[in-house]
């Protein structure tokens, strides 16, 4: 099945609406087979297959076992298939179906489009986004030292200030978390150890701040309150 | 006759306020800088430190719990974990908070933190 791109869903004037622009959940419609441009994160995953971007065996079977599980994300729920005329004629249940994980909708010409909320199609996005950036900064850990180039780790790019066993464990770390994140969880422990890891590799660039922090502090100063 | 069980030191109390200590003098020259230039932000800070210094709640996350090499650092002779705080976007400060003790040990500040990693 291939996702190829969103549109926002028409919306109606009742605010209580969820396909109303101000709705907590706002709906899209997914357009699915062929037709249009493939959005960027999922046709970059597809291409993943085509080349050859990861050599530990251990780290493909990791990609590999994510990106099937943003898949199962993408095609999970009930696959209830309505015509485009029932949007006026039993828009309720479409929307109830779509809310409750996807509606499948096919127009007159056979085109497939899901109706899905918004948040999880964005999610989906999210982690797949994340996956590449894992992707490239492994490959960029994986060359030799003096063929990298901060440049090679895309939007990891702080990472490479680090140690290289420092930096693998980075990738280790994060991986593992965004596994856990694609499997239903939630994804701010995902940002807390982006973060944390950023944080470190700021702190580590600069030489006095790394100075500072790594230093033993034989004789704090007890006596004094800030 | 045998002997009555030692005395067991009162625990300490598990809430209220953190002391905020330097861990070094140097640690504490950069804190007074830091607060001649900026008061109302190192009260904030030290408010911040006193009340809640492992509270990770704000979106976008400001409060970082460093990773190795820099996770942990010896205090007195207590390995810490080494926590930073964004106090702005070029402010940073770090300290090690002693769960034990309820001191919060500061150990760098800096406002005008070099962002080599961006």
């Amino acid at each position: 099945m291939d996702l190829i791109a969103t549109v926002k869903l028409a919306s109606g004037g009742d605010p209580g609406d969820p396909c109303h622009p101000g709705a907590a959940r706002p709906l899209v419609f997914r357009r699915l087979h062929s037709g249009a441009q493939a959005s960027r994160p999922i046709a970059a995953l597809r291409s993943f297959g085509r080349r050859q971007i990861v050599r530990s065996l251990v780290d493909t079977r990791t990609i590999v076992r994510m990106i099937v599980r943003m898949r199962r994300i993408a095609e999970s729920g009930p696959q209830v298939a309505y015509q485009a005329t029932d949007l006026a004629r039993h828009h309720r249940a479409v929307i109830d179906a779509a809310r409750s994980g996807q509606a499948l909708l096919r127009d007159k010409d056979g085109t497939t489009l899901v109706l899905a909320p918004a948040a999880d199609i964005e999610r989906t996005y999210e982690i797949a986004e994340l996956a590449l950036e894992l992707i490239r900064a492994r490959q960029a850990v994986d060359r030799e030292t003096e063929q990298r180039s901060a440049g090679l780790y895309g939007d990891l790019a702080w990472l490479s200030v680090l140690p290289d066993e420092v930096q693998r464990r980075c990738l280790d770390e994060l991986t593992e978390a965004l596994l856990v994140a694609s499997s239903g969880m939630s994804l701010r422990p995902v940002e807390l150890l982006l973060g944390d890891w950023r944080a470190t590799a700021e702190a580590w660039a600069d030489p006095d701040t790394r100075e500072a922090l790594v230093a033993e502090e034989a004789a704090p100063l007890v006596d004094v309150e800030l | 006759m045998p002997k009555p069980p030692a005395r067991l030191e009162a625990p300490r109390a598990a809430t209220g306020p953190w002391t905020v200590r330097p861990a070094s003098a140097r640690a504490q020259k950069e804190w007074d800088q830091a607060t001649a230039a900026e008061p109302e932000l190192m009260s904030g800070l030290r408010e911040r430190l006193r009340l809640r210094p492992l509270d990770r709640s704000d979106n976008p996350n400001r409060t970082h719990q460093l990773k190795p090499p820099l996770a942990e650092k010896v205090v007195g002779g207590k390995r810490l974990p080494q926590w930073q705080h964004e106090l702005s976007s070029s402010g940073r400060v770090f300290y090690c908070p002693d769960r034990t003790d309820r001191v919060v040990w500061v150990t760098k500040v800096n406002l005008t933190h070099p962002k080599q990693t961006d």
